[in-house]
């Protein structure tokens, strides 16, 4: 596991032995762990800035753990959820698949499988932050673009010969092969290929040609 | 075949005619017995004066006795007095044909009309007013009063009356003499002739014509005695003036013919004597002769009346006595019988405890008990503090205790149920003793047998045991699934903790004080997970109930621990209110427990359609109340109960789910009323309803 930040485990269960358990199974892998009796208090809690997963019981008083899984979606915090049960349903684990949960486990399960579901969500998550480096790297990378520059990058990725793209800006061939050296020195690509991937992860969609 | 046409055919004109027609013949038949009664007193009338004339001393024109006032008399204290008048003028043609008979002016026949009717009149209004309905004659004070009044007061008031219209009209020298005989003649009328009378017609009108031989042969003995002695004292020549002491022989055979024959006999003892005495008048015999005949009537009637009179108080008097003797005879055979037909064992204790009577089932069931001695004189209290202390019977301690209480007027009624006989032909009985209310005290004790009924109701309550356990496992069976996930935190604790610890005996070095830590917290959650099971199990079982001080928090939590999964799974939030340092309840733990979590699950139930997360709420509260002890209420925001819900929410098998039995709320109530307290439902204001549970208190409760 390759992380900049090490990762947090959130465990929330009503029933204080079980959050003890738990809290001790995941210390035990050298996971750093906080637990709350209720999704409302951990609403409450602030959370810093590190890759995270959640260890959630689906009934609890007050927001249950499905609720929580919607509320936080909706309010855009992304962490992976590991949902376990002490009384479960198929409807009930079906749902929670569907909107993206690791797992479902019931309870008891045993220290393997809820452990793997951790590694897992981990992964997920230094992933996603992996992948949103990359994205605000590309980003900060097409801020230094002059604007003649952006616009050549937009149309090159799309696949387009020199040619046509000086026709479409109104200027020559050479400018525009300059231009193009240019943004491959900026944008640190060594290859068309890599730059389309950059193209990519910024979340620009190629013009049609 | 023609069918008979009767004249009681139902018709359009039938029944009426028939009623009407019976009405009718009634009145009829009434008309007719008037009729002949008014012709026999009319008869009477005048054979009463024809009587008097014929019995007149010689030489005078005064007879010893004179019937027909008295004859009036009686026929009008006989009928109402609207009727009255018709008894008048029915005499009336009487006595103008017994008094033109005579001869007699028609002035003095009409003063005489007068005076005889007046007399009549007057005695038989003062008799009515002074007499209470009903009127009977054997009464002595009755008698007393046709005496006074109708023989003495009525007779002297007219006698004078008609003494001084005869002189107004020229005729009778001397008024004072003429009223002394007059009194005295009609007094002897009234005095032997109105009680006859009176008691003929009752006896006619009781239909009674029963007769006793040997008292006929005993009247018909004393009869023939007294006409006998009468001849020989009144009649026969040798007997005279010489041995007036002769008078005295016939009273021992009118005190028999009182004794005996009580009003009746003396009346007719005297009217015989009367006529004996009258014959010997006539003939000039008797002790009555010596003198003037105006002073031989005068002595003789006197003698008559005197005797007359206080034979006939003796007879009321008697006949009275014997009246009160046989009411009370009838008093105490009814009492008798009524005692006997007791099926109860029955006895009758003075304030001493001494019996003074006893029933028969009382001594057969006593010879059959071996308790043989248990009779009247025996002293009941202390035959029983006796087997109290030698058998160390702790029913007949109290029963002594209660019996003294009721005796000594501590308490009116003392009542208690106790076994007898060996097991197991065990009999119930329930003693009562109630206090006589007299001056005298006293109680009755009663013993019942109630085997039957005990048996029946040791039945019932066996059953009530059985259907309690069963809708007790059938409510834990509804909450099999919130057990299992109550089951299920303690033991992923356990797993979770048993695994990381063994993690941690992987590491180099290991941590040995976390895996202390550990195993004891994994020994906390298997005793957890254990105290779930057992609180599982006493409910499942099916003993007695077991009365122990209970802390009604306490009882809240354990079940709080059983239905806690059921919250989760539903959703529900819950909130508690329990008052601390709660006096204690007496109570069976299991059977209260029951009732706690039945209430529960209703709310909880009640509350599974509630959509909003937030409106699914469960508040407990436990508290005292002001006058039963303690109070705990189950408030939910659910549906509420309907109106028309709310009076069968308690009714056996009343149910309003789909795979309900309808019982757990009947027997919540039986268990809470058991436990001397209470149970009901209402509705709350802001939405749900609220169950509310009363108990006693430990101290001052059965």
């Amino acid at each position: 596991m390759s992380s900049l930040v090490a990762p947090i485990v959130y465990v929330l269960d009503d029933d204080p032995s079980v959050r003890v358990g738990l809290e001790r199974l995941v210390r035990s892998i050298g996971l750093e762990v906080r637990s709350f009796p209720s999704a409302a208090e951990f609403l409450h809690h602030s959370r810093p800035d590190r890759p995270a997963c959640l260890v959630v019981d689906v009934r609890m008083p007050g927001l249950s753990g499905l609720d929580l899984q919607d509320s936080l979606a909706g309010s855009g915090w992304r962490a992976p959820i590991i949902f376990i049960t002490g009384y479960g349903t198929v409807p009930m684990s079906v749902r929670a698949m569907q909107a993206g949960a690791v797992n479902f486990l019931q309870k008891p399960f045993e220290d393997q499988e809820l452990l793997d579901s951790i590694h897992v969500a981990i992964d997920r998550e230094n992933e996603a932050r992996a992948e949103k480096a990359r994205k605000q790297e590309v980003e900060r990378q097409l801020a230094m673009l002059t604007p003649r520059e952006r616009q050549v990058f937009g149309l090159v990725v799309t696949g387009l010969p020199n040619k046509r793209i000086a026709g479409l800006l109104g200027t020559s061939e050479k400018t525009v092969k300059v231009h193009r050296a240019r943004v491959m020195e900026k944008m640190q690509a060594d290859s068309l290929a890599g730059l389309v991937q950059m193209a990519y992860r910024a979340g620009l969609q190629p013009a049609a040609a | 075949m023609v069918p008979e046409v009767r004249s009681t055919a139902i018709g359009p004109v039938g029944p009426l005619s028939s009623a009407a027609a019976t009405t009718q013949r009634v009145s009829v038949r009434l008309a007719v017995q008037g009729g002949l009664v008014l012709a026999v007193l009319a008869a009477g009338y005048f054979l009463g004066s024809i009587l008097g004339l014929s019995l007149s001393f010689p030489g005078t024109h005064v007879s010893s006795i004179w019937p027909p006032n008295a004859v009036l008399l009686a026929a009008l204290l006989l009928t109402p007095r609207r009727r009255w008048w018709v008894c008048l003028l029915a005499v009336l043609p009487a006595h103008l044909l017994a008094q033109g008979l005579m001869g007699l002016p028609w002035t003095a026949v009409l003063i005489n009309f007068a005076g005889n009717a007046g007399d009549a009149l007057l005695g038989a209004l003062l008799i009515c007013r002074l007499t209470p309905e009903p009127k009977r004659f054997d009464r002595l004070r009755t008698v007393i009063l046709i005496m006074v009044f109708g023989g003495i007061v009525a007779p002297a008031v007219m006698s004078l009356v008609v003494a001084q219209m005869f002189a107004g009209i020229g005729m009778d020298g001397d008024s004072w003499l003429t009223w002394r005989l007059r009194l005295l003649t009609n007094s002897l009328a009234v005095f032997t002739l109105v009680p006859l009378i009176l008691l003929a017609a009752s006896k006619i009108r009781s239909r009674d014509w029963r007769i006793a031989w040997r008292r006929s042969l005993e009247a018909g003995a004393l009869f023939a005695a007294l006409v006998a002695v009468g001849f020989l004292v009144f009649v026969l020549p040798t007997a005279g003036s010489d041995q007036p002491a002769l008078l005295y022989l016939p009273l021992p055979l009118l005190l028999w013919a009182t004794l005996r024959f009580g009003v009746p006999g003396a009346c007719l003892s005297m009217v015989t004597l009367i006529g004996l005495s009258m014959w010997g008048i006539v003939r000039e015999q008797g002790p009555f002769v010596a003198q003037h005949p105006l002073a031989n009537a005068t002595a003789l009637i006197l003698f008559l009346n005197f005797t007359c009179g206080s034979h006939l108080i003796l007879a009321a008097l008697l006949s009275e006595r014997r009246q009160m003797e046989r009411d009370r005879r009838q008093g105490e055979a009814l009492h008798g019988a009524v005692l006997t037909s007791l099926h109860d064992h029955v006895g009758v204790l003075g304030r001493d405890g001494v019996i003074l009577e006893v029933n028969d089932a009382w001594r057969t069931f006593a010879h059959g008990s071996g308790g043989a001695r248990m009779q009247p004189g025996v002293n009941y209290v202390e035959a029983c503090r006796d087997v109290a202390s030698r058998d160390g019977n702790d029913s007949a301690a109290q029963a002594v205790v209660g019996m003294e209480e009721v005796l000594s007027g501590k308490r009116q009624r003392f009542q208690m149920e106790y076994a007898w006989g060996p097991p197991p032909q065990v009999s119930w009985f329930e003693l009562s003793v109630e206090g006589l209310r007299r001056p005298e005290g006293g109680a009755v004790v009663t013993h019942t047998d109630i085997t039957s009924r005990k048996e029946a109701e040791l039945e019932a309550q066996q059953q009530r045991r059985e259907l309690a356990h069963l809708t007790r496992v059938a409510m834990l069976g509804e909450l099999s699934g919130a057990l299992a996930h109550e089951l299920n935190q303690p033991l992923t604790a356990i797993l979770s903790n048993a695994q990381a610890a063994q993690r941690l005996l992987a590491r180099r070095p290991v941590d040995l004080a976390e895996v202390r830590d550990i195993l004891q917290d994994i020994a906390k959650e298997d005793r957890r997970a254990g105290e779930v099971i057992q609180r599982l199990r006493a409910m499942l079982k099916k003993e007695e109930a077991k009365i122990l001080p209970l802390d009604l928090n306490e009882l809240v939590r354990d079940v709080l621990d059983l239905a806690h999964g059921d919250l989760i799974t539903r959703n529900i939030a819950l909130e508690t209110r329990l008052e601390p340092r709660l006096p204690l309840l007496h109570g069976d733990r299991v059977q209260i427990q029951q009732v706690l979590l039945n209430l529960i699950l209703n709310a909880c139930e009640s509350m599974s359609t509630t959509r909003q997360a937030g409106e699914r709420r469960l508040t407990l509260v436990t508290g005292r109340d002001v006058d039963e002890g303690l109070r705990l209420s189950v408030i939910d925001r659910g549906t509420g109960i309907p109106a028309d819900e709310m009076d069968r929410l308690f009714e056996p098998f009343f149910t309003t789910k789909e795979h309900g039995l309808g019982l757990g709320l009947p027997i919540c109530r039986s268990i809470v009323t058991a436990h001397g307290g209470h149970l009901w439902a209402s509705n709350n204001e802001d939405g749900g309803a609220t169950f509310h549970l009363t108990l006693p208190l430990l101290n001052g409760q059965p």
